[in-house]
């Protein structure tokens, strides 16, 4: 049998609670329970199905890292954060606009853009999108994970 | 040695000591890797760059909490990188192998052949929920989503867990 719309809504607070997680409307999906016979079921098979997980570990691996971590650590970090891409993209903006200055290049020869989407094609195949935002170490501690 | 004292001596400039993080977590690391991949080289790929990204970056990890959570979001970064750049291939599943897991019941044989089943996203929070323990703040945090999208995703995932279970009884 299918649950009813109630049952839905009620199930996932349920759950919520078997998880000793803060439930705003538990009495609501108490109350529920207590008269219906499906989510009553459903509960008992939720419970079950946590209780199997009790003698779960993690599959054993023969892989071991440290060695390939562990050349990679020693060597010194050669890629480029994302300020350093910017700073490295702004110097060769400026320079190739000295460039032009010092030697009189007329402006409409190549179009100043260009030199700049060249730097930025050119650091993209080196390290990876040059404007792309770093979400891991200052996202994590922006969460304080 | 704890994490906290490895850390430190990390930060003093002893890299060996950043040894005891990947003894300790590769095992656990490369599971959930090859739960978000569905591929062992990759998986292994993944779980390299991310200790070499722990590495670069344990300055930020705070010592009060748990390395773990700290470092998950991490492997998490590279996993999905290294998924991305796969395709939706999938080469290998994340049930036990009987050769390398003698000691692993029939029980628990089938329970990882259920989570095989489920997709990654649902794979991984019923592996972080049940087997890691993580509360649905933890969860939030590490997944980058809402408290009650943690619950209702979760309850989802559950649901097709129950009914690849209950399916595989009858």
């Amino acid at each position: 049998m299918n649950p009813g719309t109630d049952c839905e809504r009620v199930r996932p607070q349920l759950m919520a609670a078997l998880d000793g997680e803060s439930v705003p409307d538990v009495a609501d999906a108490r109350q529920h329970l207590s008269s219906c016979s499906s989510c009553e079921r459903w509960l008992k098979n939720l419970e079950s199905m946590n209780g199997r997980f009790h003698a779960v570990s993690y599959p054993r691996s023969q892989v071991d890292l440290w060695a390939g971590v562990e050349d990679r650590i020693r060597l010194p970090d050669a890629s480029l954060t994302r300020v350093h891409r910017l700073w490295l993209i702004g110097a060769l903006v400026i320079a190739w606009r000295a460039l032009q200055l010092m030697f009189d290049l007329p402006l409409p020869m190549l179009h100043p853009l260009v030199p700049l989407a060249a730097a930025v094609a050119a650091l993209w195949q080196i390290s990876g999108d040059p404007l792309a935002i770093e979400t891991a170490a200052p996202e994590l501690q922006k969460r304080g994970v | 040695m704890d994490d906290a004292a490895a850390r430190r001596a990390c930060l003093a400039g002893n890299v060996d000591a950043f040894r005891h993080f990947v003894e300790r977590y590769q095992g656990r690391a490369l599971a959930h890797a090859r739960l978000l991949t569905r591929h062992e080289a990759d998986a292994a790929d993944a779980t390299q760059d991310a200790f070499v990204d722990a590495f670069r970056n344990l300055r930020t990890f705070n010592p009060d909490r748990h390395f773990y959570a700290w470092f998950y979001v991490l492997l998490r970064n590279r996993c999905f990188k290294q998924r991305s750049r796969r395709g939706t291939r999938s080469e290998s599943g994340i049930v036990p192998a009987r050769g390398v897991d003698p000691g692993v019941s029939e029980e628990q044989l089938d329970l990882w052949r259920a989570i095989d089943r489920l997709s990654p996203d649902d794979g991984e929070l019923v592996v972080l929920k049940h087997i890691e323990g993580w509360t649905y703040e933890e969860l939030s945090k590490a997944l980058g989503v809402p408290r009650g999208t943690v619950m209702s995703r979760l309850y989802m995932a559950r649901q097709r867990l129950m009914t690849l279970l209950s399916g595989e009884r009858s």
